[in-house]
């Protein structure tokens, strides 16, 4: 089997089965929504950091009961999961403050079934990036550090923490060398396909993951390349896209997508942690807050926009996509700024305000048809 | 070219004008006058060249007062709202550049600054709280119109090491618009501000003991203003002669000097916002055919205590800090949903209503994925029944007066069985 078909074989349902092997190892899995989570603190107390998702999810009932149709699909249909069980394979789950939607969720679901999933830590990321709050996030994961050892009885030593750090860059080092790849006039691999490497990233252990991303790059070095594409895309915005039937729907018109700047895709990995040797916890908390950013960090637009034009830039780009997911304040607020910046620059731009499931392809087609025909060279 | 009109200016000049007018009651009047002398001074400032400010609401305004700057709450700019017909214009404006999803009280300075009917500021400082509209969207209206900006951040919980946080993020933002403005801080001027800012807040508590009374003598009708004064009046004496106004003829109607404006039947805590139209089919139609009194809304609950003694930079600073943490809306939206549950319980049971509304504004998303866990919490501790209701306060197209009243119609009847209900059982209970 090639490597990326047991990538792709990873992300089919919710649980793997490299997460099955994991749990009967009688190790735990927690769970997370957000990359401000430092998941390295997790995987240094032997946790399987598993970052949720709702694949699938077509109705939420249970969850709107507690929701209503102003809140983002995405959390939603999380909820909607947790509250049918399907989650509880899981440990417990950490949350953060990324958005209004996500920490009600932590709420909701610390409230009514506090035994069901355990909240192990909720961190309260700074929503700007300058001295006072990088010293405040350090503290905070230095908090959610003794959460993680008291919650199951474990040392997170420095050791164990510089080790975790050092494997998971290591996989931010793989992805981001898959990333080069697409920078290519034939890249090798479609848009489709990494986003379903990265979903395996989300799930699996990481010398798992790493081994295999090893011997993807190997065996993606020899393809011939996709080269009967009309256009070049990159999809950016926010609230995650991470479900690969949108990508697939943009590539079978035509379109490949060479590149992201989403928190499924490069933002998470972009840029690796900085080790500082005798302040672990300071380099994590720098890194974390100092990467791409989401639009959640209110001081951080310039950067935000420069990334994008970098990407652009970088992978020869011909048009920007840019997805948000209805509801979410955050990116729906950020579009003012970016689509003038996009026009300044001259870069093509759409704007695609989607649901969290894809139901129903025929506008989303259509849209993207009349993109790619105005972009088309 | 038609010349744009400065709305800034227009809504200084249409509300000191209704402020004279007779008919309305002085807390109303004065509050007015106060709102139209703000923009006033604000259109002054931008004619004159002098630097002018827009700051999220919580963001103390007594440090720009200090600094003769004069802060317009950015958000507060939905007063427009308040003359008839006049919001919708500029909400659909935004509208045409962002999702409707985003909050109208951001679109409205949007819409604003996109059709040029009003001056841009020299400056914006923002904080993070209480919702995400404001870090999504002004951080983008800065950049797109060219704003310098600094960005206030506000810890999710709080704490005494949140307010030292703060404390520290304020001190730098004041760097920030020394630097971005040229005006120097005059300490002896903050601690001015802080004074009179300081004897606001006992005000405010003062009021809020005297509409806890029954029946209330200061009602949402008497104490509406209160809010919309403080976030930006705060640090001046007009505000403070406004609030002893309102506590003085409470105090008059306690006594007998004034009359009650209306016979209470039935008490009502708004635990969120008060939809700003329709008040005919709203607030002024509960009172008019129910006599159910509204008693105030969340963000009247200011809470924070008034500073002992003489306070020095860095003593102001944190009280000031504290300020930001609680103000209303940022204390209950951006934190765990039991703060916000505490505080409506707070109103709910302190002010002894008989039922509780929460106007859920279609934007606030934390507050609507809160709204059932606190509503239920409201039965359970105070027995108390909560209307959920869907509205955008400031745009009444989205949820008419009419069907707000049909809504509220039901819910009267509710509340007044249970309180027939209740006094039946008390009555068999004493005898």
């Amino acid at each position: 089997m090639s490597a990326l078909d047991e990538l792709t074989e990873l992300t089919a349902g919710l649980e793997n089965q490299a997460i099955k092997d994991w749990k009967a190892q009688g190790k735990k899995v927690v769970g997370f929504f957000c990359t401000y989570v430092p998941e390295e603190i997790l995987y240094a107390a032997d946790i399987l950091p598993y970052r949720v998702a709702a694949p699938g999810c077509t109705q939420t009932t249970s969850a709107d009961v507690y929701m209503t149709h102003v809140n983002c699909s995405f959390v939603r249909s999380c909820l909607e999961y947790a509250l049918e069980g399907k989650y509880d394979f899981l440990d417990g789950l950490v949350f953060t403050n990324s958005c209004d939607d996500i920490r009600r969720m932590s709420d909701i679901l610390r409230t009514i079934d506090p035994k069901r999933l355990p909240l192990i830590g909720f961190l309260d990321v700074p929503k700007k990036v300058d001295e006072y709050s990088i010293a405040w996030y350090r503290d905070e994961m230095s908090a959610f550090r003794g959460n993680v050892e008291k919650a199951f009885g474990v040392k997170v030593t420095d050791a164990k923490l510089k080790k975790a750090i050092e494997v998971y860059n290591e996989t931010r080092d793989l992805l981001k060398q898959l990333y080069e790849l697409r920078r290519a006039d034939n890249p090798p691999i479609t848009g489709t396909e990494t986003m379903k490497v990265l979903l395996a990233a989300t799930t699996t252990p990481r010398e798992e993951f790493n081994r295999l991303m090893k011997k993807l790059l190997k065996e993606i070095k020899g393809r011939e390349g996709v080269s009967n594409y009309k256009a070049r895309l990159m999809i950016s915005g926010g609230g995650g896209c991470d479900d690969p039937a949108y990508f697939d729907v943009m590539e079978e018109l035509g379109g490949l997508v060479v590149t992201d700047t989403d928190c499924f895709g490069s933002r998470y990995f972009w840029k690796p942690v900085q080790i500082i040797e005798d302040d672990l916890m300071l380099g994590l908390a720098k890194s974390y807050l100092d990467r791409p950013s989401c639009a959640r960090m209110m001081d951080r637009i310039d950067e935000r926009i420069d990334f994008i034009k970098e990407m652009v830039r970088n992978f020869k780009v011909d048009g920007v996509i840019f997805q948000t997911l209805i509801n979410c304040q955050v990116w729906g607020g950020q579009l003012l700024a970016i689509r003038e910046e996009m026009k300044k620059a001259g870069i093509p731009f759409m704007e695609l305000d989607r649901e969290y499931a894809l139901s129903g392809t025929g506008q989303l087609k259509t849209r993207v048809q009349a993109f790619l025909e105005r972009i088309e060279k | 070219m038609a010349e744009h009109p400065n709305v800034i200016k227009e809504l200084g000049t249409i509300f000191s004008a209704l402020s004279k007018n007779p008919a309305l009651t002085p807390e109303k009047a004065q509050g007015l006058g106060l709102l139209g002398g703000l923009y006033l001074k604000a259109a002054g400032a931008h004619e004159k060249g002098e630097p002018t400010a827009w700051i999220s609401f919580g963001i103390p305004p007594e440090i720009f007062w200090a600094m003769d700057i004069v802060p317009v709450v950015d958000l507060n700019l939905a007063t427009i709202s308040l003359i008839p017909g006049k919001v919708e214009k500029y909400i659909d404006l935004a509208t045409e550049a962002v999702p409707d999803y985003i909050c109208s009280t951001n679109r409205i300075p949007l819409g604003l600054a996109l059709s040029g009917d009003a001056p841009l500021p020299n400056i914006w400082v923002v904080q993070n709280a209480p919702c995400d509209s404001i870090p999504g969207l002004d951080s983008a209206m800065a950049k797109y119109f060219g704003i310098p900006y600094y960005s206030v951040h506000v810890p999710y919980v709080n704490s005494p090491l949140g307010y030292e946080y703060t404390a520290r993020d304020l001190k730098k933002m004041i760097a920030w618009v020394e630097g971005q403005t040229g005006r120097k801080l005059d300490v002896g001027r903050l601690k001015g501000a802080v004074q009179h800012s300081s004897r606001a807040h006992e005000l405010m508590l003062k009021i809020r003991e005297m509409a806890m009374l029954v029946p209330t003598p200061c009602s949402l009708n008497e104490n509406r203003l209160a809010y919309t004064a403080m976030i930006q009046l705060a640090g001046t004496p007009e505000v403070v002669n406004y609030l002893q106004m309102i506590y003085d003829r409470a105090q008059d109607r306690l006594s007998g000097k004034l009359p009650y404006p209306i016979q209470e039947k039935l008490r009502i805590a708004w635990i969120y916002t008060v939809p700003t139209y329709s008040p005919g089919l709203i607030v002024d139609y509960m009172a008019n055919e129910y006599g159910a009194i509204s008693l105030t809304f969340m963000l009247n609950n200011m809470l924070v205590p008034p500073v002992k003694g003489d306070l020095d930079y860095e003593e102001m600073m944190l009280w000031l800090a504290q300020k930001v943490c609680n103000m209303p809306m940022t204390r209950e939206c951006r934190g765990p949903w039991e703060v916000y549950a505490d505080s409506a319980l707070d109103l709910v049971q302190n002010y002894k209503a008989d039922g509780a509304i929460f106007s859920g504004h279609t934007a606030c998303k934390s507050n609507w994925a809160a709204a059932k866990l606190v509503k239920d919490k409201i039965l359970e501790e105070a027995g108390v029944p909560t209307l959920n209701l869907e509205t955008d306060f400031i745009d009444g197209r989205v949820t008419p007066g009419e069907a707000v009243r049909d809504q509220l119609i039901e819910f009267m009847a509710l509340i007044q069985r249970n309180k027939r209900s209740r006094e039946e059982k008390n009555q068999a209970a004493s005898r």
